[in-house]
């Protein structure tokens, strides 16, 4: 086995995602659409103007669970990483401690 | 009026509310939002891509992690950028419906009439105008009003349902993650096009069909309309009621069309020799040569826009309509008629030699207002040969004229529909294009004046029976045309003699009053020849009385008419030429 990381960019990577994901939140579509229904009286799209909202609404939702599921493996790969170099050093340093 | 759209309907009402710059403004917003999505893509991406902080199988797994989130922000720009086109369009089909009822509202407006909010027209009570012929007149435009009025109304709330229908649509499937087809450019069309209304004539009547048309066109976007060019040709040349410069664009791709089909055609028959084939192979030359001279004709650059209105390669001969100028905006439009044996590889360039000078002559007596003139072939008329081959198609028989008739009818009433401003609109018909000039007359339409000459005979006696407007009708018909003296034997009435006609001079004395017994002096000793038109076929010669009538009602001045006068009733009562020249021997006038 072979790797190499620098867990410090992986939390920053955690930091975007996490910023991308409050940028999704503030998107609004199904409020974009929301002067459709003044703008088309009588209109079957007025009318139904809800159900668009809430499909949107579902859409976004499932983008942000993406999103939030990989900002959540990339921390808790960075915390693992951290845990492994940890104890690996803590293991190190233990054998090393009776030659002092 | 409303319109059925799913379990809903749109009213004039709600059409008349709508706010198509909201849309606008909607799919604007949508856009930006696409854009944000975009950057956001962008930026996983450069994340992720930034530096090779991370190798390993678990940095592999994640890489397809981030592939996922990266393609599902993708397909979500592509989802929002499907809501705002869709929006987007819905905005342009909806002015396009406002603008149908606001022309609906125009036309009721200039005919003193008024459309309330449920799409119901209401005429003003007319003040009596004295005269039946001119009652009848007026009941005919109320016809015409009422039946543009109908038809922009029921299209602006038909297009008004679908788009509503469509753009519902578009907005759930595209939150439900729909996205545009791999390739469409930003400008791709989200919503269905709206289907034509069928193109076929009324049997009777005002023409509705052509009004629908006309309403068809107006309701879709610009970019709809390319596309209909585009993609149906076939739904927009032959259309009446659609913008001449766009049926020319179709009608170029429908020229092309045909002559690869005659070209093809005429290679197959002249290779197979076989002498059982002969009429098949003039057939297909004569069809190449219509072909030919259409190209011909709307390749002149002598300064007169040519505009191709119809090419019909499935008839027996070529059908083709060809506009001398700008048909869509020119103060009077001119549709010519022509008669026996009229074909478009013969006669087209002919005719449009001819109408190049009568136009310059019509413009200059129009006084700066610009006259377009229509060669409408529109028709397969009835060649010689028929006269011993064919009952249906015979000369003698009126079947093709009052079969016809419709076709003529609804061009001139599809120039109105198509137009911003109306026209003053005159037909000029030849021979037995006369004959179906006049049942196209018995038809309510667009039509303000109709000149006659050598007209075999019309169907009704009486200008009042017709659908023309009273002094409208314009009889010509010179000396020693047979045709015009004695055609209505088959034909019915003489057109000399309907009532209410005008007959108009088509000869000329040298010196006025000079009468016609010049007993044993050839007629052209005492006949002003450069004036005068002799025979069948010398109406439209420049110089003569009868060209220069056409040109006055052409440009709309009826008031430069030349009248017939007593020496010409005298001088042109003759019996039959029967081919010989009427001025070169004496004849005792009765």
């Amino acid at each position: 086995m072979r790797y190499d990381v620098d867990t410090a960019a992986l939390r920053d990577d955690v930091s975007t995602i996490d910023e991308v994901l409050v940028r999704v939140q503030r998107l609004g579509i199904a409020d974009e659409l929301t002067p459709l229904a003044a703008a088309l009286p009588g209109s079957r799209c007025g009318a139904a103007l809800r159900d668009v909202a809430a499909a949107w609404t579902a859409r976004l939702a499932g983008t942000r669970w993406e999103l939030k599921e990989l900002g959540r493996s990339l921390a808790a790969a960075a915390d693992t990483y951290d845990a492994v170099e940890r104890a690996a050093r803590q293991s190190v340093e233990r054998s090393f401690g009776g030659l002092r | 009026m409303t319109v059925a759209g799913g379990s809903l309907t749109l009213s004039v009402r709600d059409i008349r509310a709508s706010r198509p710059q909201s849309l606008v403004a909607v799919s604007r917003a949508l856009e930006d939002r696409r854009r944000r999505v975009v950057v956001l893509a962008e930026l996983v991406l450069w994340r992720r891509a930034a530096a090779p902080r991370w190798s390993g199988a678990a940095s592999s797994a994640a890489a397809d992690r981030y592939a996922v989130v990266v393609a599902g922000l993708g397909r979500l720009a592509a989802s929002i950028a499907v809501a705002g086109q869709a929006v987007g369009q819905a905005a342009g089909r909806l002015e396009a419906a406002i603008d149908l009822v606001h022309r609906a509202d125009r036309r009721a407006v200039d005919e003193g009439a008024w459309i309330d909010d449920d799409g119901r027209l209401f005429l003003p009570v007319r003040a009596s105008l004295g005269h039946p012929a001119l009652e009848a007149h007026r009941a005919r435009l109320d016809e015409l009003l009422r039946a543009e009025v109908h038809a922009c109304l029921a299209q602006a709330c038909r297009a008004a349902a679908e788009t509503d229908d469509e753009l519902l649509r578009a907005l759930l499937s595209s939150a439900r993650g729909a996205t545009l087809a791999a390739g469409a450019g930003g400008g791709a069309v989200v919503l269905a096009a709206l289907a034509p209304p069928p193109i076929a004539s009324a049997a009777g009547g005002v023409s509705a069909q052509v009004f629908a048309s006309a309403a068809w066109w107006r309701s879709m976007t610009d970019q709809e309309r390319r596309r209909a060019i585009r993609d149906h040709p076939e739904w927009v040349g032959p259309r009446d009621g659609v913008p001449a410069t766009a049926r020319h664009e179709a009608n170029l791709v429908l020229l092309a069309r045909a002559e690869e089909v005659a070209w093809t055609r005429a290679r197959e028959t002249r290779r197979s020799g076989w002498v059982g084939n002969a009429a098949e192979r003039t057939r297909a030359d004569e069809h190449v040569a219509a072909l030919q001279a259409l190209r011909d004709v709307l390749a002149r650059r002598d300064g007169g826009e040519r505009l191709l209105l119809l090419i019909d390669p499935s008839a027996l001969d070529v059908k083709a309509v060809v506009a001398l100028g700008d048909v869509d905006r020119a103060a009077h439009v001119v549709t010519f008629v022509g008669g026996l044996s009229t074909m478009v590889g013969t006669d087209l360039r002919r005719y449009d030699d001819t109408f190049v000078r009568m136009r310059s002559e019509a413009r200059s007596v129009a006084a700066g207002q610009d006259v377009a003139i229509v060669t409408w072939m529109g028709y397969d008329a009835p060649q010689v040969h028929e006269i011993v081959s064919s009952i249906d198609r015979n000369v003698l028989n009126a079947k093709l004229a009052r079969d016809n008739a419709g076709a003529l009818a609804d061009f001139a009433t599809g120039i109105e529909a198509a137009r911003d401003r109306p026209a003053h609109q005159t037909v000029w018909a030849h021979s037995y294009g006369a004959t179906l000039a006049g049942f196209a007359s018995l038809r309510t339409s667009a039509v303000d004046d109709v000149a006659v000459f050598g007209a075999p005979g019309l169907p009704f006696s009486d200008v009042s029976r017709s659908a023309l407007k009273p002094g409208s009708l314009n009889v010509l018909g010179a000396v020693g045309d047979d045709v015009f003296n004695y055609g209505w034997m088959v034909h019915g009435t003489p057109a000399a003699e309907v009532a209410g006609a005008t007959r108009l001079s088509t000869f000329a004395l040298k010196q006025a009053g000079s009468g016609c017994n010049h007993w044993l002096h050839p007629r052209s000793e005492y006949v002003d020849v450069g004036r005068t038109s002799v025979g069948h076929s010398d109406y439209l010669r420049a110089g003569t009385d009868s060209a220069r009538n056409l040109v006055v009602i052409a440009a709309g001045r009826p008031d430069l008419r030349v009248f017939q006068g007593a020496d010409e009733r005298a001088c042109t009562t003759t019996g039959p030429s029967l081919g010989t020249d009427p001025m070169s021997w004496p004849r005792l006038v009765p």
